[in-house]
């Protein structure tokens, strides 16, 4: 009996030294890995995520900032702007991308959760460029116009409301291409067009992401729809904007864009977690300068300019 | 032996499949939770846990030593690596000399393989030893333990999916939604600023009428394929057929989605003057040309399961070859066919990426198959990416998943309830 008492004492006494070094070398190999430590110098990464729209922008920035810093490097994800806004209330990315404000109770929920507030940088626009099939006679539409035909119990259905003849389309029908009722391209346009009262008529094709908006109006041509001014293709045509009836059309281009005389063009939106500091703030500074606004203008977007 | 005393027990012998079935999962556990969670959490909540880990790893190994004749104290080797360890981390003689780490490894290493080739690849001795009778059916418990597990794992995962998804949607399931609005209005408003509606009725409305749709397209085609490679074929172009059809089952749906949106598209505004061609019947095509590759090798396999002594009896009988098809086959493989028809049905309901892109992912009752529909699927597909965690949006998301679950559980129980009855008639 007392053989075997002291047998299992032993075991134990093992076992309790098994635990001990287990812990010291999971401990000390957890620690390694959030410092991030390799060849002796810190590298850091930056953690950028949300808006679809801007993915291919931030992901061009970061490409292009692997030439300034050899030690940061930028990680870009997208998935939507309330993708990005989700992760930031979480602080699982140091910057979130948004083409869209974040809302009160956002910032809110992020101060609860981190202690720290949302601080909002705008990083360039993107104008939205109202498109339809190429062989379509229409050139310019006003935004009222445009209203009728999205809002909620809208009177314009027919092409031919709107003056023309849009022979390519023999029902003269007008099919409205929308966006998924939550991305940010949806909020602007609803809001540039609606305000904050009317909702958009049901029974418009609500596309899934900007590219697949200007594919399928390429291919129908009783087709309206809203996209990015940059995802323009040879299949497509931009119309020109008027505020209002009485007022001059505009084309969704730079110049118009920066003049700000172009009635639906929105800011595209970067937000850090309280004041940037250290390699974020450097890379946020960067974004700002000749060389990150540069790389805004060739994908598409508009650059905040000299203005 | 008893699982109980194999994992607990010093005593006895156990044979080399027992040692590897019981150590892999330790080591699987062990390496996946000090990667998923913190130190902190490792001493709080992981102590007892590992204890009794390496409590079973120790008690497996000392029998899987007895069984090659060697006394438990040789449990002791397996403490190289850990002693080693606890020197180069602890004892203030080594801190800092990183150059000791390539030969600490090398030892390390050796000890590890050396220990898994005697106790996971040398066999034991032959007939009984000082420690025990021969070891050759010690693993057969262990493996009826994890067979069991198998089993029970698939109840688990089905309540574990269908208790997060409820969890989720719960809160607002039960207070503030409107069930017989969410259930009948067509109008589905979710990020509305000033009137939020959650109408699901035209999201219910297309699921089923493109699903019908693309049955009605794939069961004549199905069952007729199936049927002729089953009853026309030589056996030669049966395997080319086979083959091919497999093949269709393959492409992923995002390309048939992709192919929907482009060239299908196209085609239906050309063939049938339509103003855009993201339709339902886009849509039950595609649905269709997925589900005909299921339908095709199920029923052909219920086919094959019918005895040949029915088809000759038949023949004998002057039944000509319709007629041995139509009186004597379908009757007898009615069940598979069931069933195949089920299968393809349900991969249609619950397919998402290919409705999302082909028919035009628009909440409008649809008055015919040239108009356009939005699926449930497509629904929580498209916005739960952009949704707010926990916010009334997401909930409702969370609530259509309820939905398309008690769907299909009536759908399968009704298809059980009609398996039942024809075997009974």
């Amino acid at each position: 009996m007392k053989k075997s008492q002291l047998k299992s004492l032993g075991v134990i006494t093992i076992l309790a030294l098994v635990l001990y070094s287990f812990f010291i070398f999971s401990g000390s190999s957890n620690k390694d890995a959030g410092k991030g430590v390799t060849n002796g110098d810190t590298h850091t990464k930056i953690k950028n995520k949300g808006s679809d729209t801007m993915v291919n922008l931030a992901q061009a920035w970061a490409e292009a900032y692997t030439n300034i810093s050899d030690t940061v490097s930028v990680e870009v994800s997208g998935g939507g702007s309330g993708t990005g806004v989700a992760a930031l209330i979480n602080g699982t990315v140091d910057i979130a991308n948004c083409s869209r404000q974040v809302k009160a109770e956002e910032k809110q929920k992020a101060l609860e959760n981190t202690g720290k507030e949302p601080i909002e940088f705008i990083v360039g626009y993107d104008a939205l460029a109202v498109y339809v099939h190429k062989e379509n006679p229409l050139s310019n539409i006003t935004i009222p116009q445009l209203a009728e035909i999205y809002g909620e119990s809208g009177t314009i259905t027919k092409w031919d409301q709107l003056g023309i003849a849009n022979s390519g389309c023999r029902s003269d029908k007008i099919i409205r291409i929308s966006r998924q009722s939550n991305s940010g391209t949806y909020f602007y346009f609803r809001e540039a067009l609606l305000g904050k009262e009317r909702d958009f008529e049901l029974g418009s094709l609500d596309l899934h992401g900007s590219k697949d908006v200007v594919e399928v109006i390429g291919r129908t041509p009783c087709a309206i729809g809203y996209s990015g001014m940059g995802y323009a293709t040879d299949h497509v045509k931009m119309v020109k904007v008027a505020k209002g009836q009485d007022e001059p059309y505009y084309a969704p281009n730079l110049e118009n864009v920066i003049a700000k005389t172009y009635p639906i063009a929105r800011p595209l939106y970067m937000y850090s977690l309280g004041e940037p500091t250290g390699e974020a703030k450097a890379y946020l500074d960067w974004i700002f300068s000749a060389e990150g606004q540069k790389i805004v203008e060739e994908l598409g977007f508009v650059p905040l300019s000299s203005n | 032996m008893n699982f109980l005393r194999i994992c607990f027990s010093f005593k006895g012998r156990i044979n080399r499949a027992a040692w590897w079935l019981l150590n892999l999962p330790i080591f699987v556990i062990f390496a996946v939770s000090i990667s998923i969670f913190d130190s902190h959490t490792q001493i709080t909540v992981g102590t007892i846990p590992l204890l009794i880990l390496v409590w079973i790893h120790l008690a497996v190994s000392a029998k899987r030593w007895h069984d090659k004749d060697t006394p438990t104290f040789w449990i002791l080797l397996h403490f190289v690596p850990l002693i080693i360890t606890i020197f180069l981390f602890a004892s203030p003689l080594f801190a800092g000399s990183w150059i000791l780490f390539p030969l600490v490894f090398l030892v390390v290493l050796i000890n590890v393989l050396w220990i898994i080739y005697e106790l996971g690849f040398v066999k034991g001795t032959e007939g009984s030893n000082q420690f025990g009778p021969d070891s050759e059916t010690s693993s057969e418990s262990v493996i009826d333990v994890y067979i069991s597990l198998c089993g029970i794992s698939s109840i688990i995962f089905v309540f574990g999916i269908f208790f997060f998804v409820f969890k989720e949607g719960a809160g607002f399931l039960f207070s503030g939604l409107n069930i017989w609005e969410f259930l009948t209005s067509e109008e589905w408003y979710p990020t509305s600023l000033n009137n939020k509606r959650y109408g699901t009725f035209a999201l219910i409305l297309g699921t089923f009428s493109v699903t019908a749709l693309a049955m009605l397209i794939a069961v004549p085609f199905g069952l007729g394929a199936a049927i002729f490679v089953s009853e026309f074929c030589s056996p030669k172009l049966r395997e080319t057929f086979k083959i091919v059809i497999e093949f269709l089952a393959a492409i992923p749906s995002v390309v048939w989605g992709f192919i929907g949106l482009t060239l299908m598209n196209q085609m239906i505004i050309k063939v049938f003057n339509a103003p855009i061609g993201l339709t339902m019947l886009n849509g039950g095509i595609m649905l269709a040309l997925m589900s005909v590759p299921i339908i095709v090798s199920i029923a052909e396999d219920a086919l094959k399961a019918v005895p040949d002594s029915y088809r000759e009896a038949a023949e004998a009988l002057g039944a000509t070859r319709w007629q041995v098809i139509y009186r004597v086959l379908l009757p007898a493989a009615k069940n598979g066919l069931l069933a195949a028809v089920l299968l393809g049905a349900a991969r249609s309901i619950g397919e998402t990426m290919a409705v999302l892109m082909a028919t035009g992912h628009s909440v409008n009752i649809p008055l015919g198959p040239l108009d356009w529909i939005r699926t449930l699927t497509a629904t929580i597909a498209a916005e739960l990416g952009e949704v707010a965690r926990g916010d009334e949006h997401y909930q409702v998301l969370f609530i259509i998943g309820i939905l398309l679950f008690t769907i299909t559980f009536i759908v399968n129980l009704i298809a059980d309830l009609v398996i039942k009855g024809i075997r009974q008639s």
